[in-house]
């Protein structure tokens, strides 16, 4: 038994975790300073960024130092593999979040055009996939991979009902396309939240059963 | 894998040791020109049957076999001359033992029991037959200035392919090696590795092995044993990656054995 092995893939499994908790807590304050209207708390945000990228290059070395040192062979090796992968998924949702963050900064002293319900939800939406899908990998639940990703669907569905409801806004009266725009584009980006999701979720699912899976 | 490329097909093979069942109703093909390594814990049963395909196991008395082994189609257990066979389907040992005679005397040794150089140029022949398994067992150039010195100053990892030379001037087929690396240093051993690639252009190689980096980085298919039983067979690529059988997964990752 090689209990030194599985104590480090338990190690790695645990960082995941912690990165994913860091960038599910920065989401929220993201999703509040938008709400509230708080630029001291999306500063708190941008700058926590620096531990998300951090972290992903803490877990990417010890991923490597384990491939080095152990030699993992099949579900390990396959383990290893999808987290050394979704990895930089997971720092990039990060970014995601902070561009809301950044968002919230810029649009704190502006009247919103319109009051922010879907763009809360899809951060809250997001936020929930990412951490399915690293649930999935880490118990190598296949299931659950498949389940987390169909989610995505419910994502893209909130951003074209946004699109609709701005593009709307921007007809009728042309001074609204300035924070439009930017609204747009957030919720662009907090659409890709998804689509990390689900790519971790077929990393999941690579590592559970060996094989690719379209999603 | 159809049957009739094989080079060894391998069906329903039972081994005693006297009461005791070593082997187990063993079923699969072994393709030409290739490399295949025998994995599994201590006593599982792999050593026993790779000496079954050149029928070492014949010099052990209370050996009892069932099931056939075919090699180009023949078969070995009951219709063949073991000699013939023996010269065919060669077999490098764990320890390198070369004979207590010169490195040339080691190599010639077989060509001269076999008769393979005969005729007014016999000498000369012998010459190249000891020279050629010499390249091939990427020897030569180490040995060529001393060919007539002890074959047992060479270091370990020579005397090994020294061993391998032994073999190939036979001009066998199929080379059998149980654990030839396991006293080799890490360079010695990745010499061996590297000989082994070339070989197989050549020859058809079955390799027991220990070493599951190993079996991983030479073997074109791969073999897990465990208690006498054949629990997997498959492409190397297949079994590293993604086996199919639990116990297969188990040992390969050091959780058993």
């Amino acid at each position: 038994m090689r209990e030194h092995f599985q104590q480090e893939l338990e190690v790695v499994n645990q960082d995941l975790v912690r990165m994913v908790v860091l960038v599910e807590e920065n989401a929220k304050k993201a999703q509040k300073a938008l709400i509230k209207q708080d630029s001291a708390l999306a500063r708190q945000v941008i700058e926590a960024d620096e531990k998300v990228n951090a972290m992903e290059l803490e877990i990417t070395d010890k991923c490597t130092l384990i491939l080095a040192r152990e030699q993992p062979v099949a579900s390990d090796l396959r383990h290893i593999v999808a987290c050394l992968k979704v990895v930089s998924d997971i720092e990039r949702i990060g970014d995601y979040v902070v561009h809301a963050a950044k968002r919230a900064k810029e649009l704190s002293d502006e009247k919103y055009i319109k009051p922010l319900i879907d763009i809360p939800k899809m951060l809250d939406l997001g936020s929930k996939m990412l951490r399915d899908a690293v649930d999935a990998l880490i118990h190598s639940d296949e299931v659950k991979a498949r389940e987390t990703a169909k989610l995505d669907s419910e994502m893209d569905h909130l951003n074209k009902q946004i699109y609709r409801e701005l593009l709307a806004l921007m007809l009728e009266d042309s001074d609204n396309i300035k924070q439009a725009t930017k609204l747009l584009f957030l919720s662009r980006f907090l659409e890709r939240m998804g689509d990390h999701a689900v790519t971790i979720c077929s990393w999941a699912i690579y590592s559970s059963i060996g094989s690719h899976a379209e999603l | 894998m159809a049957t009739d490329t094989a080079k060894f097909s391998i069906k329903d093979l039972d081994l005693w040791y006297g009461e005791s069942q070593a082997l187990k109703k063993i079923t699969f093909d072994i393709q030409p020109n290739t490399i295949t390594a025998l994995i599994g814990p201590s006593g599982c049963g792999k050593s026993t049957f790779l000496r079954q395909l050149n029928r070492m196991n014949d010099l052990i008395d209370s050996v009892k076999v069932q099931g056939s082994v075919l090699y180009d189609g023949l078969d070995i257990l009951n219709d063949c001359d073991v000699i013939e066979l023996r010269q065919k389907v060669g077999m490098v040992f764990q320890k390198p033992n070369p004979f207590p005679m010169s490195i040339y005397d080691n190599v010639a040794y077989g060509p001269r029991l076999h008769g393979l150089a005969t005729g007014k140029k016999r000498h000369r022949a012998l010459d190249e037959i000891v020279e050629r398994s010499l390249v091939h067992a990427a020897l030569f150039d180490e040995v060529k200035d001393r060919m007539h010195k002890s074959a047992l100053g060479l270091s370990g990892g020579q005397q090994q392919r020294l061993c391998i030379a032994r073999v190939l001037a036979v001009e066998p087929d199929v080379l059998l090696m149980d654990e030839p690396t396991s006293a080799l240093d890490p360079i010695s051993t990745a010499k061996i590795e590297s000989l082994l690639d070339d070989l197989k252009k050549q020859y058809t190689i079955v390799i027991v092995t220990h070493n599951m980096q190993q079996a991983g980085r030479v073997s074109d298919a791969t073999g897990f044993f465990l208690t006498g039983e054949m629990v997997e067979f498959g492409k190397t690529d297949d079994i590293f990656f993604n086996p199919k059988d639990s116990r297969t997964e188990s040992y390969i990752s050091g959780r058993f054995g």
